[in-house]
């Protein structure tokens, strides 16, 4: 995936400011997916291997609501997001619900659900790469490195929806709920919060976060009906790195993910750039499982 | 589960494994088509690579996302090996093993040792990684071509499949007497309450280590014969299709019980093949045939054996 590759400049300090400013809008999209996996599993204890599915569904309903039904696309890309994070719901419910104590089961049902939604996208939109237009045409030169316009608005899209995402947990009843749930679950319900409800939000935003990364990624990326299983990877390597369950964690690994990745494409080999995740998690594995941010595990 | 304590069933379930490989022993007797050998050398493979997979995952309920990791890595090492110094394969398979047993080591070394969700995880990345590096690194691996031309097994149709189902049977009845033992009933009792088995005395994280190890290693055989009998190896043996194929053919069969894995993979190669118009479907089929397995059937099709065997009379009363 070497999609924010543009020609190398030759001084070094062009090369430094294009690593920041790549790796940062890499670093946008994998904070997104990576928020909302490590969302689910905090607050719900479900490890979603559909997650990828999720990042997958919102570039196809944006294609569809843009190309088959004409809706603008700021709106279209909104609007796929908020289906897929009801249908996220609807996993929960009807999948997840009966086996959640399972943690087996869980992860075997949401990887049978990422084959099955593979395949019909794959029989409705058939294997061939589609993209959809920018969101704003045109680009600019930022200290002398080109950044097309819709390279910044995933940044600012990135920012304001986490941002309010971080307001909503801090400052809302809902939030706050969640938090709860998160820390303690059975401590969250005597104290009367409705466990279910709180899932029932924190899938939602969940997918939501991921389909607005699918979204927002596919006219730089073609979508692919494998496109869903590198990003789950990305997103896996994000949350232990950040830390599981941490979010101010998981975005902080997301950033240094992404600039680490930009780097290795950029001096040494595009080649590596998949290897590096790797690499950083096992390196993590190794000498800090609790990530960044967190507790020692036993 | 078929083969239990219980006697009277442990021998219905003896004495219907024990027909069915006879069975599969004497096929080419029958008929020498080559299709139709292909179809059980198919059916072989999987079955060594579910219940391989069943061996740790099955007992330890730690699910292998990646296990088609192993078949890749045997797979390209028996490319590598028979290209530079066309080794025989009965010393290429013990080289299999030890990579692959390694690399098991090496992911459980990572991974079993912490609490958490980390193994599942960790199974799909290195999977995933190693799949995309073939790729990329196309000027040893031939890329998206892959490495064809590796030289067959036996030269003959009949050699090829028995030394298939030779290595099948030994595999199988290595595992079986693996987890009816000591190991399994270990592994099962680490899954069920860990603290116990730690408070035995009894080094757990070492002990999943070496079950997945093991599983690994075993993989890797069948991939490397596999290899051989297809005669190439590429991306789409280490692809995530592959491992979730294998994943869904045990929990079809029966999580944790060898035999089940066993059937399970034998009837859906089956199933394949018999339908194969519905060759686009297949994984869709797949996907939702082991969602409605885990709500109608959480411990597989093998548990439908017990009280199929007592209403056909196959079975004594019980003691």
């Amino acid at each position: 995936m070497t999609y924010f590759y543009d020609a190398r400049k030759a001084n070094i300090v062009g090369l430094i400011e294009e690593i920041l400013i790549f790796g940062t809008i890499k670093g946008c999209v994998y904070a997104l997916i990576a928020t909302g996996f490590t969302l689910i599993f905090a607050v719900a204890g479900i490890l979603n291997l559909a997650h990828g599915t999720f990042y997958m569904l919102g570039a196809y309903l944006t294609y569809s609501l843009f190309h088959i039904l004409g809706i603008p696309l700021a709106l279209a890309i909104f609007m796929a997001a908020i289906l897929v994070g009801l249908l996220g719901i609807l996993l929960d419910k009807v999948l997840l619900r009966p086996m959640r104590t399972s943690h087996s089961y869980v992860l075997v049902l949401t990887v049978a659900v990422a084959f099955a939604a593979q395949e019909i996208i794959l029989l409705i939109y058939g294997p061939r790469g589609m993209n959809i237009p920018n969101l704003i045409k045109g680009s600019v030169s930022i200290l002398g490195v080109m950044v097309s316009w819709h390279q910044i608005m995933i940044v600012i899209i990135t920012l304001v929806v986490l941002l309010g995402l971080w307001l909503i947990l801090t400052h809302t009843k809902y939030g706050i709920a969640t938090l709860a749930v998160s820390m303690d679950e059975l401590g969250a319900r005597f104290v009367g919060i409705e466990t279910e409800k709180v899932f029932n939000f924190a899938m939602f935003a969940s997918a939501f976060l991921a389909a607005l990364a699918g979204a927002i990624i596919s006219p730089i990326l073609s979508m692919t009906p494998t496109m869903w299983d590198m990003p789950l990877m990305k997103a896996f390597v994000v949350v232990v790195v950040g830390g599981i369950g941490s979010l101010t964690g998981t975005i902080m690994a997301a950033f240094f993910l992404g600039w680490l990745e930009t780097f290795t494409g950029f001096i040494i080999s595009p080649k590596l750039t998949e290897v590096v995740s790797l690499g950083l998690l096992t390196v993590f594995l190794i000498f800090r499982p609790s990530g960044i941010v967190g507790r020692r595990l036993n | 589960m078929l083969l239990s304590l219980n006697t009277s069933s442990s021998r219905s379930s003896a004495m219907f494994f024990g027909t069915l490989m006879l069975t599969f022993y004497v096929v080419p007797l029958f008929s020498d088509n080559f299709y139709i050998l292909s179809v059980f050398t198919t059916a072989y493979f999987y079955i060594i690579f579910a219940t391989s997979w069943d061996v740790f995952s099955g007992y330890s309920h730690l699910m292998n996302f990646g296990h088609a990791l192993f078949i890749g890595l045997a797979g390209y090492l028996t490319a590598f090996v028979d290209g530079y110094w066309g080794l025989p394969p009965i010393l290429v398979l013990p080289m299999c093993a030890v990579l692959c047993g390694g690399m098991g080591m090496f992911i459980g070394f990572l991974t079993l040792r912490l609490q958490g969700p980390y193994f599942a995880m960790i199974t799909i990345a290195f999977a995933a990684v190693a799949h995309e590096s073939v790729i990329m690194f196309s000027d040893f691996t031939g890329g998206e071509e892959g490495i064809p031309s590796i030289s067959s097994l036996t030269n003959s149709l009949l050699g090829d499949y028995y030394f298939i189902l030779v290595t099948m049977t030994l595999i199988f009845l290595f595992l079986l007497w693996f987890t009816r033992g000591h190991w399994g009933l270990l592994l099962k009792a680490t899954s069920q309450n860990e603290d116990s088995v730690l408070a035995s005395g009894i080094d757990t994280a070492w002990l999943k280590i070496k079950a997945y190890s093991i599983s690994g290693a075993l993989c890797g055989i069948g991939g490397s014969v596999y290899t051989y009998s297809l005669t190439y190896v590429g991306p789409t043996s280490m692809e995530q299709v592959l491992s979730t194929t294998i994943l869904i053919m045990a929990i079809v069969g029966g999580l944790g019980t060898i035999t089940g894995p066993f059937l399970g993979a034998l009837i859906l190669v089956l199933f394949n093949e018999l339908s194969r118009d519905l060759e686009e479907y297949r994984l869709l089929i797949y996907s939702v045939m082991v969602v409605v397995i885990i709500f109608v059937a959480p411990r597989g099709i093998i548990s439908w054996g017990q009280p199929l065997a007592r209403v056909l009379g196959l079975e004594g009363k019980q003691e």
